[in-house]
């Protein structure tokens, strides 16, 4: 591979791993939600095209749970790699550079809030992951474990009503309808609407395919995330990048 | 940066209007898709009509017979038709006055089973119970006779399995309207109907041909199940696929009880789907207007 | 004229219970031919039944039965051999589709495929194609080989070689392996190998369309071995250094990782995919060097990853379309296309390694260096791909295929018939040469990342990097 000169001013946002786990979600969430409403929606025309189109209900069945299956993959690889993060490479899990909640999401939220109406002249200064960044993950996580304990139990009813009451099955599926219009109606509005069609980074943030992003967004939209990696040595330069790459 | 901007104070109301529209649209998505569901083709067709249209009838599987084969018996020992002096002259249905046990002439087995399912003994009650056959047609559903399912001059033979599913929904959901409503809601209902599935449950595939069993008895329910389900336990059995309390023996049957806890946890969910997506438009929103209005002031 | 009408209306008398046919009740004594000649539709349940009672009337009473050769028969069909089976739901036209008819016999049997799919490789594997379900999935245990169409099927008898009516529909468990020692015992009449044989495992599917799973305990030793081999082969290429970094491996994959990523997301990927296609399939580098050696290489390189592209079709095809022409075709190792192009490619690798053998053992040109490696991976190929024919040959010879159609299998047929001259019994000797060929194949995976064959990693990889990286010609390796 060509050498590429070492720009400081370009920063890895996200190892490889990370981008392709986003790439293999956004694959199987899109088929997942395409199958699944297809079903759940099946008296209208799209469905019933839909279904046309893939050859027949089996097939569209089979299809879902195949991108199930790929998808829940991501949470059991991501969670390996957290295991490596905190074992091998002895990572903290709180502080500026973390995805967990902490205190400072909730008053970062009121003055963004303040901010929105105009009481406060600029964002509060985020850390790395912003509270609506972390709200994005964590809704993820809890929503794909809820569809997939719930998706199991639809899949195996018999095995399930083994030993939990046949109305379980029905429970499962009325929770795994709604959270997938949930997920849906946010993934598809919200999450594509504020990576691409936000003013800041309209036509698009590429951060999450490329892994990259400049030392200039750092500073202007994370820059709590900026001090942590530059006090931590008291310069800029291949310490800093390592480091954020390390927690990425 | 420039002193704080003032935002005039009738802008509130109309950002309020407008997300409060945004988040309320994927609801009408949910509640007009569960809608069109109900809506879904009942061919209902009217019986008791005087005249055959014999064009349908040629092609129907009773074409060739004669007449009087079925309804001889009209003008036979001194009866006249139409007969005026008959009390219930006009006054009752086809399907009540038509003498049925003729179809066992060449279909024994069905009118056997006929006579051992639920149908017929519901039948033999109103008989009973009924003071005069108006009060009995009075009823909103009566018990069905063999014509009240079947019409013997229009319905067609070597039907496929679709086609024959779709002609028992659109006729046994003329008296079990609600189970009807709620089996095109269940996974076996948008399977078999709208998806065409040949290999999901109709209505005859678990009530059985012509017995119409219920099958509220988890006993009997349980080798129902087991011809698609083979794995199934007792318990399978209390999965609810008829989610309506019509019809329910008393107020505590655990299916009713399920139903509720359906019902609970269904109105929960929606709460809280509302309040998640009010949220997240909500805050998108505002997050969109304010960047949008930061972006204009630098122009 | 009084007379007259009176005649008139005398005759009407008459006539109208004649015009009215039966009496009012409608019951009758007499035998209605719509009663039993009504075509019941099989599609409704109700269908089904009546359908069911027709034949019942007379397969359900005890005494039931035909004679042939002067022995009686008995086809009384009972009851409760539908108990727990998902027959029970299905019309007996249903599957003895040509059977309401006279004469009152069949004369294509039970039809399965009608509503079912056949098994593939993981399953039964392929050479059940020429098995009819019966013979593996109903109770009854006496199978034959019918010479007309070389298939499998139930005998009509039992294990006292008594005339039997296969009249039992209960289904058998057909996973359990006391159900395939039907045919795969040592005297079988199906010609039938003399015991039961694993499915191909995972590790096959460099030649052979294959299941997927690894199976039996020696391919999982051979596939943790190659695992092993590459996680050793990967560390090695990880001991230098990345991009600079020479100590932290996290950060050295951290690199080569988003190296890749860069590359493969940019303008680069065309030039990747000009080396896969040109210097990886094509091997354009070796027929730059020289010709002779461009074919001795394409003999056994492109035949396997022709095999190979095969396999994986016919996996694909066979998950997407199992009823499908092309997926029925793939699997069958009888079928013209099949036989010949499995045959001409084994027969390529064998030219292959034969012309490798010659040169480096007989021609010994000067700038060739035959190392131990050589002569082991030329050993292991040359084995693998005779051990292969010698097995096949068996195989035709074992299950009588007819020469008409085993003729398209032109190395395996001829070879057929030169064992055909050997006092072998080949039923008890298959066996023997399948594990040979499967070990042999369990060792070849094993082996690839140690030895010489290292090299179809190591080279496409090179390749891949200096195009990318644009390493000037000079200083390639």
């Amino acid at each position: 591979m060509a050498e590429q000169p070492y720009r400081q001013d370009i920063k890895i946002r996200f190892s490889v791993l990370n981008r392709c786990l986003h790439l293999v979600v956004m694959i199987g969430f899109t088929g997942l939600a395409v199958t699944g409403l297809s079903l759940a929606f099946s008296s209208t025309a799209p469905a019933k095209a839909f279904i046309w189109l893939v050859g027949g209900s089996a097939r569209a069945g089979w299809l879902h749970r195949f991108f199930a299956v790929i998808t829940y993959s991501c949470v059991v690889v991501h969670a390996l790699w957290f295991l490596y993060y905190k074992t091998v490479l002895s990572g903290k899990l709180t502080g500026p550079l973390s995805i967990a909640p902490s205190v400072k999401d909730l008053k970062d939220f009121s003055q963004n809030l303040g901010y929105f109406l105009g009481r406060r002249e600029a964002s509060p200064r985020f850390d790395k992951f912003t509270y609506m960044e972390k709200l994005d993950y964590w809704a993820l996580f809890i929503g794909m474990n809820t569809m997939g304990v719930t998706g199991l139990v639809l899949w195996f009813p018999e095995f399930f009503t083994r030993f939990l009451p046949g109305v379980f099955v029905n429970i499962a599926q009325v929770l795994h309808f709604f959270e997938a219009i949930l997920a849906v109606a946010v993934k598809f509005f919200i999450h594509i609407g504020l990576a691409h069609f936000r003013p800041a980074v309209y036509p698009g943030d590429t951060s999450i395919f490329t892994g990259r992003t400049s030392q200039e967004k750092i500073i202007v939209d994370h820059p709590g995330e900026w001090s942590a990696i530059s006090e931590s040595d008291g310069s800029s330069g291949e310490r800093a990048s390592k480091m954020s790459a390390r927690a990425s | 940066m420039e002193s704080k901007t003032v935002h005039p104070r009738s802008g509130l109301k109309t950002r309020m209007a407008i997300w409060l529209t945004v988040a309320v649209i994927p609801l009408f998505v949910v509640g007009i898709a569960g809608k069109v569901n109900a809506i879904v083709g009942f061919e209902s067709e009217s019986r008791s009509n005087w005249y055959v249209d014999l064009n349908r009838f040629a092609l129907s599987a009773h074409t060739g017979f004669k007449c009087e084969e079925c309804h001889g018996t009209m003008i036979e020992n001194g009866r006249t038709h139409p007969d005026k002096a008959n009390p219930d002259f006009l006054k009752k249905a086809a399907t009540r006055s038509f003498d049925y046990s003729r179809c066992q002439k060449c279909h024994k087995l069905s009118y056997q089973r006929y006579l051992e399912g639920e149908h017929a003994k519901a039948l033999s009650k109103e008989m009973v119970e009924a003071d005069t056959e108006s009060a009995a047609m009075a009823k909103k559903t009566p018990a069905p006779t063999c014509g009240d399912c079947h019409s013997s001059h229009y319905d067609r033979s070597g039907q496929s399995r679709i086609a024959v599913g779709q002609r028992m929904l659109a006729m046994c959901g003329n008296c079990h309207r609600k189970q009807t409503t709620s089996f095109l809601e269940n996974i076996h209902g948008r399977l078999s109907v709208d998806l065409k599935n040949p290999a999901s449950a109709l209505c005859t595939d678990c009530h059985g041909a012509h017995t119409a069993v219920g099958l509220k008895d988890p006993a009997v329910a349980l080798p129902v199940c087991r011809r698609c389900h083979p794995k199934a336990e007792a318990e399978f059995t209390n999965f609810v696929i008829h989610a309506s309390m019509s019809g329910l023996p008393d107020a505590d049957s655990p299916k009713r009880q399920s139903i509720l806890w359906i019902q609970r946890i269904k109105l929960a969910a929606i709460t809280v789907v509302a309040l998640s997506l009010i949220f997240f438009f909500g805050h998108s929103l505002l997050w969109l207007l304010r960047e949008l209005h930061e972006k204009l002031r630098k122009h | 004229m009084g007379i007259a009408a009176a005649i008139v209306i005398l005759l009407v008398a008459a006539a109208g219970p004649l015009m009215a046919g039966q009496d009012a009740a409608g019951e009758t004594e007499k035998p209605v031919c719509l009663d039993c000649h009504r075509q019941p539709n099989i599609n409704t349940n109700e269908g089904v039944q009546s359908s069911k009672a027709f034949c019942n009337d007379c397969h359900a009473r005890p005494d039931c039965r035909r004679t042939v050769d002067g022995k009686d028969v008995p086809l009384h069909v009972s009851a409760e051999t539908f108990n727990n089976n998902p027959h029970q739901y299905v019309a007996c036209i249903h599957c003895h589709t040509d059977v309401a008819r006279s004469p009152h016999r069949t004369a294509i049997g039970g039809q399965c495929r009608d509503c079912h799919t056949v098994h593939g490789e993981g399953t039964a594997h392929a050479p059940h194609l020429r098995i009819d379900c019966q013979a593996c999935h109903f109770k009854h245990k006496v199978v034959r080989l019918d010479e007309t169409d070389n298939r499998v099927k139930l005998a009509h008898m039992n294990t006292a070689l008594q005339p039997i009516g296969l009249v039992d529909h209960g289904l058998d468990d057909a996973g359990n392996e006391q159900s395939c020692r039907r045919c795969h015992q040592p005297q079988n009449s199906a010609g039938a190998p003399a015991a039961v044989l694993p499915a191909k495992s995972l590790l096959c599917v460099v030649c052979h369309p294959s299941s997927l799973g690894v199976g039996h305990p020696i391919f999982w030793v051979a596939l943790i071995t190659f695992l092993g081999g590459i996680f050793l082969m990967v560390r090695f290429w990880f001991v230098g250094s990345v991009q600079g970094e020479e100590k932290s491996l996290h950060r050295k994959i951290s690199l080569s990782s988003d190296a890749v990523w860069q590359t493969i997301f940019s303008k680069k990927v065309l030039t990747v995919l000009r080396v896969v296609v040109l210097d990886i399939i094509l091997q354009r580098r070796i027929l730059k060097n020289s010709v002779q050696r461009w074919s001795l290489h394409s003999l056994i390189f492109l035949a396997i990853l022709i095999r190979f592209a095969l396999s994986l079709l016919t996996g694909l095809m066979f998950s997407i379309d199992p009823d499908g022409r092309l997926a029925l075709v793939l699997i069958d190792k009888n079928n013209p296309f099949t036989a010949f192009t499995y045959d001409f490619l084994g027969l390529c690798i064998f030219l292959g390694v034969l012309w490798a053998v010659i040169q480096r053992l007989v021609v010994k040109p000067a700038h060739v260096k035959t190392e131990i490696e050589d002569n082991i991976t030329l050993g292991i190929l040359g084995l693998l791909v005779i051990l292969g024919f010698i097995a096949e040959a068996a195989r035709i010879l074992m299950t009588q295929l007819p020469a008409e159609i085993a003729v398209y299998a032109f190395v395996g047929y001829p070879l057929s018939e030169v064992l055909a001259f050997m006092p072998v019994d080949w039923r008890s000797a298959y066996p023997y040469l399948w594990y040979a060929h499967a070990i042999m194949g369990a060792v070849f995976v094993a082996y690839l990342p140690f030895g010489k064959l290292k090299h179809i990693f190591n080279v496409p990889l090179t390749h891949v990097l200096e195009e990318v990286s644009g390493v000037k010609k000079v200083q390639r390796v």
